[in-house]
């Protein structure tokens, strides 16, 4: 004896079927999502460091892309002087339409012992803050970072009323109210996120 | 009933109805159709007979449950007539190759299956169709073409016959060949269950008759059920005399009482 139910005719079952592939897509997908995610770490901001993208204004972002240009250029010269710099039409150095429009920055060219660096006073705080451009010393590629020594080193002061510094130690242009700026390349580049 | 065991099922309908859209179709049908019987089904158009048998053929949405007992280990085969198949009058089609389309796996262009041939040349000799295997289906009269369709039910041998109006176009020699195959199949103990507008046909050769118009009008032996009233009743399509009595007895039982 065998009992035959007559099933229902409907679209029940396939939808039961779609679903479950729905379903085992999601999941899969989501698997393989999940494995393959990895926490993009941001670089720590070190405190006292200024961020080139959110910190700066519009003038300051100029000028401090302006000096990482020349910051190339300077490198393989002998730290010539400013003049020199200004004569070969090397931005922030050659005073022009912009430089005034930027805060009509007076550069210098500072030694204190082995460090050289490149002061921009700004004429108008409002504009812009004053830039420092400092060169690394011998001491740093000696000890074995050319890489990082090839890095710029780009700091800025809002202060008015601005004396060049005495030292150009880091620590010193701390002191002296000088903060490094620093360009992050990371996924925030993309991702907007409010900064605290 | 037949003496033998029967090798065909029990149908059994129980609490089934059918909704398409907003019309209720079937009502809550339940009755049940013994194993090796002829089961006929009757009541007016529209009545829902050609939706129960979609039912059981699992072509319709029903609630409820309809269930088949077979006597055996697993599930046999149903045959189903069909009321009526639409041919285009110039279809090159002809007796053999609607046999062999409903019939055999093998395409039907690709000629009679060997194995299936000589059943189909049983089949249509059965129906009185062996000379007409190469006619075309659309030179058929109506009666012939109902033929063609009672004969494709016999191949394989069939263990429930389902009948949809088999004899609304069958002329004398069809009805004859019709009741040569009821008889034959109540003495293999083959289920028929079977929608019929014939209810002399019915009251000769049916064991038992459902009347259905949406919902079971009554369930029993021929003789006894097919009354003129009941019949009355089933075809009506106004309320019998004695509900419009009743109706009007509830309304105005002063009246009805002075006038007795």
């Amino acid at each position: 004896m065998m009992e035959q139910v007559i099933r229902p005719a409907g679209a029940g079952h396939e939808t039961l079927w779609v679903g479950v592939l729905c379903a085992a897509i999601l999941a899969t997908s989501g698997t393989v999502i999940a494995l393959r995610t990895h926490t993009v770490s941001e670089a720590v901001q070190q405190t006292g460091v200024l961020d080139a993208r959110r910190d700066l204004n519009a003038a300051e972002q100029g000028l401090f892309a302006d000096l990482r240009v020349a910051h190339d250029e300077i490198a393989g010269e002998n730290s010539p002087d400013v003049a020199a710099l200004a004569e070969a039409g090397l931005l922030p150095f050659a005073p022009d339409a912009t430089s005034v429009r930027r805060g009509g920055h007076a550069w210098q060219r500072l030694q204190r012992g082995q460090d050289i660096a490149y002061l921009g006073t700004s004429t108008d705080a409002k504009l812009a803050g004053s830039m420092l451009l400092r060169l690394a010393g011998e001491s740093h590629a000696a000890h074995g970072h050319a890489q990082e020594a090839r890095e710029p080193e780009i700091w800025l002061s809002r202060s008015a009323s601005l004396a060049p510094p005495a030292s150009l130690e880091p620590a010193a242009l701390t002191t002296a109210g000088w903060r490094k700026v620093a360009a992050r390349f990371d996924a925030g580049v993309t991702r907007q996120k409010t900064h605290p | 009933m037949t003496s033998f065991s029967a090798t065909g099922p029990a149908l059994a309908f129980d609490a089934v109805s059918l909704t398409l859209g907003r019309t209720d179709i079937l009502q809550n049908v339940s009755f049940a159709v013994a194993p090796g019987s002829v089961h006929a089904l009757v009541g007016p158009n529209g009545g829902g007979k050609t939706s129960l048998v979609r039912t059981l053929l699992g072509q319709t949405p029903h609630n409820g449950t309809l269930s088949l007992r077979w006597p055996g280990s697993e599930a046999g085969v149903i045959a189903y007539v069909p009321q009526a198949l639409d041919f285009d009058r110039g279809l090159p089609m002809t007796v053999d190759d609607v046999m062999a389309a409903m019939t055999q796996r093998r395409p039907a262009f690709l000629g009679l299956s060997p194995r299936r041939a000589r059943e189909i040349g049983e089949a249509l000799a059965r129906v009185g169709l062996k000379d007409k295997r190469r006619r075309r289906m659309g030179a058929l009269s109506g009666g012939e073409r109902q033929r063609v369709l009672l004969a494709q039910a016999l191949i394989p041998r069939p263990d429930l016959v389902v009948l949809d109006e088999p004899m609304s176009a069958l002329d004398e020699p069809g009805a004859r060949i019709f009741a040569d195959l009821l008889a034959s199949w109540r003495a293999s103990g083959t289920t028929v269950l079977w929608i019929e507008h014939d209810l002399a046909a019915v009251t000769r050769w049916a064991d038992r008759v459902t009347g259905l118009n949406r919902h079971i009008l009554f369930d029993g032996r021929p003789a006894d059920m097919l009354t003129p009233e009941r019949l009355l009743g089933l075809f009506s399509s106004q309320a019998a005399p004695a509900a419009a009595v009743k109706a009007a007895r509830d309304l105005y039982p002063d009246l009805l009482e002075e006038v007795q």
